[in-house]
């Protein structure tokens, strides 16, 4: 595989984690909900890159031809792999219930903070 | 729970599958102790019945009831060390819900707590010692435990004998753990008298007799004895001085249980045979004094003794089983206490081990303490007193006949102790090498001859009226005396413990610490980058992998756009300084829409639909929020951190960063299809009858695993509908007037059309799940969005279209769909998850529409809870 690629998508997934990580340290507690839900983001991304497949079709041209799972589409040597995307949606799913509840949360405070004042 | 007593009682366990496993066995002992449990509990379960008539948490009284008995009889019944501790541990979660019935009480709570604590310090010595006998003899079962303890020797049969001590001494309230009993009174009586005088105490003997033939011969053993013996002359010595009427009774039960641990310490046959006598008469005589004082309390509403007074007048019929069941205790003639005290003394004479005298002096000097604080008892409730009158209602005649009952129960072994033979002479036959049986069953007579020890035995009726009499003069010596308080003691190490846990805690989990930024990142750093400087070749074959080259292509210029604009959305989150809301949530929301993208080209089509739907649900979640938090944020300065912290922030948030990143490298990398992706590639079409792998993954193959989810996404939906409705704060919210009445119908009809096409794709979405795109989790996200665009667009219809008055029922529909519809092979004898196929139509799409229910409601709870009023309901506008 091409260094070009992974280089690129290691090197988002740092940034993300990175400024994941940094928002979930401030102090206020609406940007540690805008951190988690950023860290949320990126170890999507990072589980369904792990099931990408990158390949060349011949050896001079680089193509992508990473397909989504169907057996429709026919040649299943480049498939991407669709465990990790189940694990995925999935968690996508329970990330946003999560965040409802930390917004939630979020209001809570606000609001009884304005109700001791 | 009676009809369950009753059929335990005569069913015919060994006949029973389960039973006849190895886990479980009926053997002499457990069936002694479920005698023993089943028999109160019959007595007690209807008690209660009436006791706790017109309480606010009945049914939850009798849940915690019931697990109590199943878990006593596991432990009675479990040959596995693992089930035993189990058991074990729910009788004391079960014993903790019991005390603490009372949620607003805060003295019950707290014995509770202390209650828990201490007996789960019991439970993990316990599993420390099954673990250690695992690990010698590789096998869970007593039988294989018994073998390697009875080997034992020198410091391990010494730190055997601990363990175990610390499990009994724990369980049945013996010194130096006696403080949680008296703490444990604060539960409704029938617990008192069934948990803590009957039953859940007996399991710390029910442990030692188990145990004794394997570790009796330890030298050890003894420290049973000592502690038996200082419990049961302590305990007596502190009831006289409590004046509140299940206290005495708490500190009796220690004493009682302290004389049958101190017996068992003896080891000899004799000893087991008189505490397997005398247990069951204490349960008995306990149970009935406490189910007497459980309705004098009903009916006084004060359980003080000095209070109370001409207790004859006002219940005649509890005096007469108060006092039957008193004499008991004390050992007069007739009664099932005497033949157990005298059984017991015999004991004491027909041993070797210790001095005679010394333990014949033990058990008298109990003895006398025993009736003096029944005489005390008995003399201030009958004393009578015409000054005062009492507050009084009487509780009805059908509760004082339980006690009654079991007061009988008392003559009646009295009088014909061999109606147990059996069971005595089983569990004998069980732990004693001896064949001295049939020669100890002879003993069970309701009448021993004059001899000294009957001379001994009714001394002590008259020395502690005499001893009632010393108190009564000197009680200020006697409070003084009594006034070291264990449970005192422990509350002040249990702070200690819980002081030293805030600080440990603000060391490694606030922000505001040095520590904080050390730690966490530079442990997972430290294992990340530890890991690949150990071994240096994982950079070689890193590299090794990759061709440097650099290839321009259409896709290569996409990802680089792509991956510069999600850099720069994740930029703008970090360096922007505004105080506005919406700044982050655009980045946030420009990150997600870009990483829907990325999922297009990833080739995930499901997540693209997924992730766009739950990008526009938070959208509508963060306006919600902001709306009722205000447009900006409150400050709290970052810049108040001194610069050291700002710096290890930056280190540690690096750090994380890199591991991430050399963690992808080593990742991200070609690979083969992986076997599990094969393995489903292969089964999909036959097995599944569905081309969509991602679908097919989540609703059959791991169907299992999508079930824990749905019940996760439940969970947080439930709570935080149950959190805005209890918390006091949501009540006052300010209405945002969101729910407005349209006002031009115009423009209501076209979103309601609009609304009704999202929700017809949102069905489109479901029922192609199978074999394209889509699927109930995309679905049920499409289907909520468009309700609760509904319920904002046009409220009026809002109420009508959804079926059910509260989103929850659909939650709960969706979840037993789902479930009934993976259980449903069972009834035809396959196995659970089993698809079938009628042509197109694919069964596990009912587990799919369970999903798509369960997340419909999910999103109409999360998104449409706050409370809003929502208008009346315009007939002429439709």
């Amino acid at each position: 595989m091409l260094a070009q690629y992974s280089l690129i998508m290691a090197a988002l997934f740092a940034i993300m984690l990175f400024v994941g990580f940094w928002l979930l340290s401030a102090l206020q507690l609406w940007k540690k909900i805008i951190g988690v839900a950023l860290l949320g983001n990126a170890v999507n991304f990072y589980l369904v890159l792990s099931g990408f497949w990158p390949r060349t079709k011949s050896t001079d041209v680089y193509v992508l031809v990473s397909r989504p799972a169907f057996l429709s589409l026919g040649d299943s040597e480049f498939f991407s792999d669709p465990v990790s995307q189940a694990l995925v949606l999935t968690a996508i799913v329970i990330g946003f219930a999560v965040l409802a509840l930390l917004l939630f949360y979020y209001v809570y405070q606000v609001l009884r903070k304005k109700d001791q004042l | 729970m009676l009809l369950g007593s009753i059929i335990s009682l005569y069913f015919n366990f060994s006949e029973h599958t389960l039973l006849e496993s190895s886990y479980f066995e009926l053997d002499a002992l457990a069936q002694y102790f479920v005698t023993v449990v089943m028999g109160v509990g019959v007595f007690i379960a209807a008690y209660a019945f009436f006791y706790m008539k017109g309480n606010h948490s009945f049914v939850k009284f009798f849940i915690a009831l019931g697990f109590f008995q199943l878990g006593m009889l596991g432990l009675a019944l479990s040959q596995h060390w693992l089930l035993f501790i189990i058991s074990w541990e729910l009788t004391s979660v079960a014993s903790f819900f019991l005390i603490s019935h009372e949620v607003k009480n805060i003295t019950s709570q707290k014995g509770a707590m202390r209650t828990f604590i201490v007996t789960v310090l019991g439970g993990l010595s316990l599993l420390f010692l099954a673990f250690w006998s695992y690990g010698q003899t590789g096998s869970w079962y007593f039988n294989d435990s018994y073998v390697w303890m009875k080997g034992l020797s020198g410091v391990s049969s010494v730190l055997v004998v601990a363990l175990v001590f610390m499990a009994v001494a724990t369980k049945s309230a013996q010194w130096p753990f006696q403080f949680w009993l008296p703490g444990a009174m604060a539960a409704p009586t029938p617990v008192s008298a069934y948990l803590h005088s009957a039953t859940l105490v007996k399991a710390g003997i029910f442990l030692l007799l188990r145990l004794s033939p394997a570790l009796k011969e330890h030298s050890s053993w003894s420290v049973f004895f000592v502690v038996g013996a200082m419990s049961y002359l302590l305990g007596g010595f502190w009831a006289i001085t409590k004046k509140d009427l299940k206290s005495i009774l708490a500190y009796s039960t220690i004493a009682q249980l302290g004389l049958m641990v101190m017996f068992l310490g003896l080891g000899t046959d004799w000893a087991i045979f008189a505490v397997l006598v005398h247990l069951l008469s204490h349960a008995f005589f306990k149970a009935s004094l406490f189910m007497s004082v459980g309705i004098i309390d009903h009916s006084f509403h004060t359980r003080n003794i000095s209070v109370i007074h001409s207790l004859f007048k006002y219940l005649p019929m509890i005096v007469v089983s108060m006092v039957v069941a008193s004499l008991a205790m004390a050992g007069f003639p007739g009664l099932n206490g005497f033949v157990s005290k005298e059984l017991l003394l015999k004991a004491g004479v027909y041993q070797s081990e210790y001095p005679i005298t010394l333990v014949v002096v033990i058990v008298i000097l109990g003895a006398v303490f025993t009736c003096a604080y029944l005489y005390k008892m008995l003399l201030q409730l009958l004393k009578p007193d015409l000054s005062k009158k009492l507050s009084f209602h009487h509780p009805g005649l059908a509760i004082g006949l339980f006690p009654l009952a079991l007061v009988v129960a008392c003559v009646v072994v009295g009088l014909f102790p061999y109606l147990f033979k059996d069971l005595y002479f089983n569990v004998l036959e069980m732990l004693s090498s001896g064949s001295k049986q049939d020669y100890l069953m002879t003993y069970l007579k309701p009448w021993f001859g004059f001899d000294w020890l009957l001379a001994l035995g009714l001394s002590s009726l008259v020395l502690g009226f005499f001893y009632y009499q010393i108190y009564l003069k000197q009680q200020k010596i006697f409070s003084k005396l009594a006034s070291l308080r264990g449970a005192y003691i422990f509350d002040q190490v249990l702070e200690a413990i819980m002081n030293l846990g805030s600080k440990v805690s603000y060391f490694i989990n606030d922000s505001r610490s040095v520590s904080f930024w050390l730690l966490l990142p530079g442990v997972f750093s430290f294992l990340v980058l530890g890991n690949l400087f150990w071994d240096i070749n994982i950079f070689d074959t890193i590299f090794s992998r990759f061709d440097f080259s650099l290839k321009w292509s259409t896709t290569f210029v996409v990802f680089c756009l792509l991956s510069i604009l999600m850099m720069f959305s994740a930029f703008m989150m970090l360096f922007n300084r505004s105080k506005q809301k919406w700044v982050d949530v655009v980045c946030l929301g420009l990150n997600g829409t870009l990483l829907i993208i990325f999922f297009y080209f990833l080739g995930a089509p499901d997540l693209v639909l997924t992730q766009a739907s739950v990008e526009v649900a938070s959208l509508s979640l963060f306006a919600l929020c902001i709306l009722l938090t205000g447009k900006k944020i409150k400050l709290k300065n970052d810049d108040k951190k001194s610069a050291f912290t700002a710096g290890l922030r930056i280190v540690s948030c690096s750090l994380m960063a890199i591991g991430g990143f050399l963690l992808a490298l080593m990742t991200l990398n070609p690979h083969t299809n992986s076997a599990a992706m094969m393995n489903y590639l292969q089964n999909a079409y036959t097995l599944a009858g569905g081309k969509n792998l991602v679908n097919i993954i989540l609703v059959d193959f791991r169907g299992f695993d999508t079930l824990g989810e749905i019940l996760v996404l439940g969970a947080t939906a439930v709570g935080v509908y149950a959190f805005l409705r209890r918390r006091r704060v949501f009540k006052k919210l300010p209405q945002l007037g969101l729910y407005k009445k349209t006002d031009s119908s115009w423009s209501r009809n076209w979103f309601s059309i609009l609304i009704c096409f999202i929700f017809v794709v949102g069905l489109f979405f479901h029922f192609r799940g199978h074999y394209y795109p889509g699927g109930g989790f995309i679905a049920g996200l499409v289907i909520g969005l468009s309700l609760v665009g509904q319920k904002f667009f046009w409220p009026e219809s809002y109420k009508r279209l959804i079926f059910f008055s509260q989103p929850f029922y659909l939650l709960f529909v969706g979840f037993a769909l789902a479930l009934v519809s993976v259980l449903a092979p069972v009834i035809v004898g396959h196995n659970v998850f089993r698809s079938y196929q009628w042509g197109f139509f694919v069964s596990s799409t009912f587990f799919d529409t369970g999903l798509l229910l369960l997340v419909i409601a999910t999103v109409v709870i999360l998104i449409g809870s706050p409370k809003e009023e929502l208008p009346e309901e315009d007939v002429s506008a439709i």
